[in-house]
């Protein structure tokens, strides 16, 4: 045993290697929490440079046969999230108030994670996303900061994501495109009726609506069938392997270097650490609930941007009183939603949504707006699809003023389904510190855990910027022709109830400054030398909505950074 | 077999003797058929209900068809929605058998206390199910929220839950569960393109 983390000699060409079956009492290289878009390709990147990798997940192994569209198991079953039964939240708007038990948070909980069922829109942040603090100046009653790195140290791993996990997409087609310095890989989708509107609409509005960068693989792409086209991406498993999620594609890349395990339904409680202040490991309950000690020279936490700060909170020991890596107070403070706002619109001829990947063309010209003229500091983006299966219409797709059962209503389901276009605006939503997660001790989960509640009430900015976005995405609408159109009511900022929020950043923010962050610029704990957090945890700001993109390109650095250091004997272990 | 699994199963087989290619398919004939005879034969017997009485089902059914009525088109009757609410209460919502009957039992005793010598909504006819509805929606929001769940859920979930009974409720809105589309998709991206 060492007292660093050193890394094993590559495996020679040949036959696909045994997958590793590591005993518990094996001190391997890394353990990574979760197995989503950060912990997959975390566990790529450290199993590929040659280290012994055990990823522990909290759900089950699915694969292309448990994928089925089925709405009744994706939406009441929460077959590939978390559930009500085992796993709530609670929620309140403010800390002098009693959470109430609900569903706040809601994550994927299978192998792949939420790369499993999202929609795979990736856009990439741009280069003001990392330092608009400096541009914008402070926010009052907020944490905004610049990040402590640039777009220009993301580039080359979002080329990497783009390559190695499968992007479609059209390089150059956006004015507002950032710099790049390759481009997609493959194509774009074809345009479907969704992105013929959005053009006709972005015209009159004097705007651009460019091909949609989508984590779906548009042609045969490194052993993966191209994309379908069934259109049930959101919610669902993809049966053909076309969508980019880590499942089919970080995953078997690390498993077949033969030094990655993937244990799936353990669920990591603690994070173990030694008198000196190093990690040992952790302690998992198993499929069978069974607690199982398993030591590890590092652990780097990727359970996402609610279960990672609630792991370092639920790691308290006598040298970590407040939490693990929680010196700063700052472990599950600042967490951002994004801003998601819907307008509706219903069209004369048919749109039929529900068919080919969600989205063909998005709209770039709002990404950054000028305060001076809107009186407000944000941005975001625009998409059109149909988010809509025949369920969920039934309940949300027909225009308000629809009588809601009867002839009328029926009418209305029967015209409206194939010609109802959803115009999405996907904005910035600001760090507030009181916005938080901490643990609530009188709400335990199934295994008897605290757990997450959320503290949280919209800034007043935020809801300026929905309110903008939502009037525009109406716009939109009725540029492109739409016969009749609504905007879902946007945040009010005193909701008492919450529920499904997807989008989880800002939890265990990267800085320079170990009083007001959790992680350095390389995501290593700025209390824990051998502990690493990347996940949407690691975001400063939270972008213009669609953070996967950023996640994965974050996860492919950290991976990269994570295995130098431990090459040049930089991570200490407990030995 | 569910229709879902069916479709997607052959869909899987296909691909891969495609190599993995695109492959645009409806549904394969056979597996259609063999949908057919399975409601064919479900239709035929008289035990039809695994847990809802008698009673149960014809109000489920005046109720549901009244948020989903038979005029031109298929409604929740057509669908079968019951036989969704009744697999549903067998299956996966064996904790909803309570709080259903109790709803049932609350817009029982409207309907007895409304229409003096009626104990059933099943009894009552459609312009008075229209008046019933209309006080539930107003008086019974929870009440109306779960009907109204059920006959969506019956109408517009995947057959093998029981309702969408031949797939009336996807004909309805112009759904078609193929598991492969090959652009255009649409008018606008089709005709209106040209």
């Amino acid at each position: 045993m060492t007292d660093h983390v050193h890394h094993h000699a590559q495996a020679a060409s040949g036959p696909a290697p045994k997958t590793p079956r590591y005993s518990p009492k094996e001190a391997v290289d890394f353990v990574v929490v979760g197995s989503g878009s950060a912990g997959g390709v975390v566990a790529r990147e450290l199993s590929m440079a040659g280290f012994k990798v055990l990823v522990l997940e909290q759900g089950p192994r699915l694969g292309p046969n448990d994928f089925v569209h089925d709405e009744i198991k994706i939406q009441q079953d929460a077959f590939l999230t978390n559930k009500f039964e085992q796993q709530p939240g609670t929620f309140r708007i403010s800390a002098d108030k009693k959470a109430k038990k609900m569903m706040p948070i809601v994550y994927g909980r299978a192998v792949g994670g939420g790369s499993v069922h999202f929609t795979a829109n990736f856009w990439r942040l741009h280069p003001i996303d990392f330092k608009e603090r400096s541009k914008i100046g402070p926010i009052a009653g907020t944490s905004f900061e610049d990040w402590p790195i640039s777009y220009e140290d993301l580039e080359p791993y979002y080329t990497k994501v783009e390559w190695d996990i499968g992007v479609a997409g059209l390089a150059g087609a956006s004015p507002f495109d950032p710099p790049r310095s390759k481009p997609y890989p493959m194509p774009p989708h074809p345009i479907a009726s969704t992105g013929v509107l959005m053009e006709k609409g972005a015209k009159k509005l004097g705007w651009t609506a460019f091909p949609a960068p989508m984590a779906i693989t548009s042609r045969p792409y490194r052993g993966r069938s191209g994309c379908a086209a069934c259109g049930f991406c959101l919610g669902f498993g993809c049966e053909v392997g076309a969508k980019s999620s880590t499942l089919y594609t970080a995953i078997p890349d690390a498993e077949k270097t033969g030094r990655c395990e993937v244990r799936p339904d353990c669920y990591v409680r603690k994070v173990e650490v030694n008198d000196k202040g190093l990690v040992t490991g952790v302690i998992y309950f198993d499929k069978q609930k069974r607690e199982v000690f398993q030591r590890a020279k590092a652990v780097v936490i990727c359970a996402n941007g609610a279960e990672t700060p609630r792991l370092l909170l639920m790691s308290k020991s006598n040298r970590f009183p407040n939490g693990l890596a929680n010196s700063s107070g700052v472990v599950g403070q600042n967490i951002m939603f994004n801003g998601n706002v819907i307008a509706n619109g219903v069209f004369e001829h048919e749109v039929n949504g529900y068919k080919g990947v969600a989205v063909s063309r998005i709209i770039h010209d709002t990404y950054e707006l000028d305060p001076g003229k809107v009186g407000f500091y944000g941005g975001g983006g625009f998409d059109f699809r149909q988010i809509f299966t025949p369920i969920v219409f039934g309940f949300a797709g027909v225009p308000p003023e629809t009588p809601q059962w009867g002839a009328k209503f029926k009418q209305a389901l029967a015209h409206g389904f194939t010609r109802t276009v959803n115009a999405f605006g996907h904005t910035t939503s600001l760090p507030v510190p009181t916005n938080n997660l901490t643990l609530d001790d009188e709400v335990k989960d199934a295994w008897g855990l605290p757990v997450n509640r959320l503290t949280f009430k919209e800034h007043p900015n935020d809801l300026k910027v929905y309110k903008w976005f939502a009037d525009r995405a109406k716009d939109l609408l009725d540029a492109a022709g739409a016969q009749t159109s609504w905007a879902f009511p946007t945040p009010t900022g005193d909701e008492e109830q919450t529920g499904g929020q997807v989008h989880l950043l800002g939890t265990c923010r990267m800085g320079n400054d170990p009083a007001t962050s959790v992680i350095d610029r390389n995501h290593r704990a700025h209390d824990v030398p051998n502990l690493f957090m990347v996940d949407g945890s690691s975001m400063v700001t939270g972008g213009r909505g669609q953070p996967t993109m950023t996640i994965m390109a974050m996860a492919f650095r950290a991976g990269d950074l994570i295995a130098q250091a431990a090459k040049r004997g930089e991570i200490p272990s407990a030995g | 077999m569910s229709d879902g699994y069916v479709s997607r199963r052959a869909f899987m087989a296909a691909a891969a003797g495609a190599g993995g290619a695109f492959l645009v398919a409806g549904w394969p004939e056979a597996a259609a058929a063999a949908e057919r005879a399975r409601d064919r034969a479900e239709h035929a017997g008289k035990a039809r209900y695994k847990v809802l009485t008698t009673a149960e089902a014809d109000d489920i059914i005046a109720l549901t068809s009244t948020i989903m009525p038979s005029d031109g088109t298929p409604g929740a009757k057509e669908a079968g929605v019951v036989f969704f609410v009744d697999q549903s209460l067998a299956t996966t919502s064996k904790d909803m058998r309570k709080p259903l009957q109790a709803m049932l039992a609350d817009v029982n005793a409207q309907v007895a206390k409304a229409w003096p010598g009626q104990s059933h909504a099943s009894g009552l006819s459609d312009q008075m199910r229209i008046e019933l509805m209309t006080w539930i929606e107003k008086e019974k929001p929870q009440h109306f929220g779960m009907l109204k769940g059920l006959t969506l859920a019956g109408m517009f979930a995947m057959p093998s839950r029981g309702g969408n009974r031949d797939k009336a409720g996807w004909k309805l809105i112009g759904f078609k569960d193929q598991f492969s589309w090959k652009a255009p998709y649409g008018w606008y991206d089709g005709e209106g393109a040209k």
